[in-house]
């Protein structure tokens, strides 16, 4: 892509040429990376990346050991096409944009689970828990007086 | 400068690109950072006590100036960093200061910069995650306009940048882009924007060259005349379906027959714009 080629033109900058020097030198970086869960079971050492489709594997080497500090020992990289959905009514058609996913292999014996980020916490009053467990008892009440045909217990 | 209006991560990559391509020439700017000190320096100042104990009042004697310039947040270094804090898991709001104003950043060196922007960068990623697994459970991410703050601030620190960039060069060559350009005719008589590339022979040298691309052959002429005339075909249009739509304004409303049309009031403008332009290149003179 021309955009991707601007890009490397600009933000990279090419050093006069000495044994300590390397060829090119990354300053700033627009490159962002999403850590997602992974929809398929992955094994412990592995994490699942989306990163931009500008990006190659040596480039998101370098960022996750030089930003992040994580221990790369492999990545694989794919493209994902995006879904493609439509509206029978209005004969609408769209598509989400593709991106590229990439599974990053950690060295060193170091695993990683994605955690529950979005977990509620549980903050309930008294009065919340107290009419909780009326509505339970009543359905409880309800279910036995349709069990045995809409006769109270007592009969 | 163009804002980029995109919230998601992946796509505003792209925003990036097109603002260094209004703008070219990071790479100079990019020379200005490598020549500054290196950035631990910065880290390992001191706080230190005003010089002008003396002189100054007594209520600025016991007031100490702090000359940190940047400070951040301790880093985990790993893929936690990707997770906010856990203290605010699951949790609806999250308290969060505004985002970096224009002003607050020109006050930075280049160095504090270059830090802040990763340390901005991380941020949004750490956000972006967030984003996206509240996209899969199907749930609001909490307070979301932290996206939009960052987002901002990135953008506000790269036109910094690029503005103390473009008035390095201004003073060392007297031009605001890095790539001098000129408008040209290519074969189809169309006028473009050619940025200059060098070349290993001179433009006036090159004779089969210039034929070939900075002129157009005699016969292309016919089909510029065509051209205009489709310009011109449509500008009639326009004007003339304006006409009417005053017309039918005007049978309703009739307290607009005094005032000016609107095609009118646009070439005094016009007019006013060039006398304008030539008070101010008088004044440059």
């Amino acid at each position: 892509m021309a955009s991707s080629l601007v890009f490397r033109q600009l933000l990279r900058h090419r050093l006069p040429w000495h044994p300590e020097n390397p060829k090119l030198q990354v300053l700033l970086t627009p490159f962002c990376i999403k850590l997602v869960r992974p929809g398929k079971p992955q094994p412990p050492d592995t994490l699942q990346f989306r990163i931009p489709m500008e990006m190659g594997k040596q480039e998101l080497k370098i960022y996750l050991e030089e930003l992040y500090n994580i221990p790369v020992a492999d990545i694989r990289v794919r493209i994902q096409m995006g879904r493609r959905a439509r509206n029978w009514q209005n004969r609408m058609y769209w598509k989400e944009e593709d991106h590229k996913v990439a599974y990053v292999v950690m060295r060193d014996g170091q695993t990683f689970e994605f955690p529950d980020i979005l977990a509620k916490k549980e903050e309930k009053t008294e009065i919340e828990k107290m009419e909780n467990e009326m509505y339970e008892k009543e359905a409880v009440k309800q279910r036995e007086a349709t069990q045995r045909g809409g006769i109270n217990t007592w009969f | 400068m163009a804002a980029c209006v995109c919230r998601s991560g992946l796509p505003n990559s792209k925003g990036i690109f097109e603002l260094g391509k209004q703008c070219l020439g990071a790479r100079l700017l990019s020379r200005s950072i490598t020549v500054m000190s290196s950035p631990q320096r910065v880290f390992q100042r001191q706080p230190v006590t005003p010089s002008l104990m003396s002189q100054s009042t007594a209520l600025q004697t016991f007031t100490v100036v702090h000359t940190k310039t940047l400070h951040t947040s301790s880093s985990y270094q790993g893929a936690e960093e990707f997770f906010d804090d856990p203290k605010n898991w699951g949790e609806k709001t999250v308290k969060h200061g505004d985002a970096w104003a224009l002003d607050q950043l020109r006050q930075k060196s280049n160095v504090d910069l270059w830090k802040l922007w990763y340390v901005l960068l991380k941020e949004r990623n750490m956000l972006l995650t967030l984003e996206q697994e509240a996209h899969r459970q199907v749930e609001r991410m909490p307070s979301e306009e932290r996206l939009d703050k960052v987002t901002e601030s990135m953008e506000n620190l790269l036109e910094v940048l690029l503005e103390r960039e473009k008035a390095l060069r201004l003073l060392k060559t007297g031009r605001e882009e890095e790539v001098p350009g000129k408008f040209l005719f290519n074969v189809f008589g169309q006028k473009y924007y050619r940025r200059f590339k060098p070349y290993p022979m001179p433009v006036w040298m090159n004779t089969s060259f210039n034929k070939r691309y900075w002129t157009f052959p005699t016969f292309v002429e016919y089909y510029i005349r065509l051209r205009e005339e489709k310009h011109q075909k449509r500008q009639f249009a326009q004007a003339h379906s304006e006409r009417r739509w005053w017309a039918k304004m005007v049978e309703k409303f009739p307290n607009l027959r005094d005032q000016k049309t609107p095609w009118e009031e646009r070439e005094e403008k016009k007019q006013r714009d060039k006398e304008q332009r030539l008070r101010e290149i008088e004044k440059e003179y």
